[in-house]
């Protein structure tokens, strides 16, 4: 490829390196509201576990609808959709972040059993909540990591 | 011995689309032309060439009552902008590419 010249290769090189990194990591933000709402369906489906089975279904209706609905508005808001398991120190994220919630929830669904106790899952729900929120920003924080506009 | 690098590719713009491109799953028609400040007419050709080169799918899709098109990578177009970056990695030697 030799009617390629070094200056046209340096300046292609610094076209990827400069590629709207910061501009992409800015747009892939989500807005302020996405992660804690995606807490509440999500901490949601742990808390209806003490309650009797058709609201358990119902609930997980509309959680699918909702986290749907989230997906969708997260596209419309920053023109794009980045998977949670995309290579990089966001996919370590995500496993993680996936090994916790079901650890907790299965956790305290057995708790609850076992015990006849009530409150566990609801209690749980809040606590997944706030889990999935917290994880969220930070696999968004690892995202802008990947990308190298964030040390 | 480095691969080559690929023409398609190596446009300016065409390579900063693909490096867009990998650094999501989707990216919509509107928001790749926005950040690279382009018109709509240059930002369709070189998308078509990627297309035609089957390194870049396009899919158009209503949404708010209006037709957005989106673009991604394609497996081929993700192997190529790979051996493509590494292709100018080893031809610049050690310039890090995470420097501004």
């Amino acid at each position: 490829m030799s009617h390629i010249s070094e200056r046209e290769r340096l300046d292609a090189l610094a076209a990827i390196a400069s590629v709207n990194r910061h501009q992409m990591a800015e747009r892939a933000k989500a807005p302020a509201w996405y992660h804690p709402a995606f807490g509440v369906l999500i901490g949601g489906l742990l808390a209806v576990q003490e309650l009797p089975l058709p609201w358990v279904f119902g609930y997980e209706m509309l959680a699918v609808v909702g986290i749907g609905l989230l997906i969708a508005a997260y596209r419309r808001h920053t023109g794009m959709w980045i998977p949670g398991y995309r290579a990089g120190r966001t996919r370590w994220v995500a496993v993680g972040a996936a090994a916790t919630f079901a650890a907790v929830f299965l956790a305290c669904v057995w708790v609850s059993r076992a015990t006849g106790v009530h409150g566990v899952c609801a209690l749980g729900g809040v606590f997944l909540a706030g889990l999935v929120t917290v994880k969220g920003r930070l696999w968004e924080k690892a995202y802008r990591r990947d990308l190298g506009v964030e040390p | 011995m480095p691969t080559a690098l690929d023409p398609v590719i190596h446009a300016p713009l065409r390579l900063q689309v693909c490096a867009m491109l990998a650094a999501a799953q989707t990216v919509d028609f509107a928001t790749v032309r926005e950040m690279l400040d382009v018109s709509e007419s240059v930002l369709s050709k070189h998308v078509k060439v990627l297309e035609e080169a089957g390194y870049v799918a396009v899919r158009k899709a209503a949404s708010d009552g209006r037709q957005r098109t989106w673009l991604a990578l394609s497996p081929a177009g993700r192997k190529a902008f790979a051996a493509h970056a590494a292709a100018l990695r080893s031809l610049v030697g050690d310039i890090d590419l995470a420097a501004e």
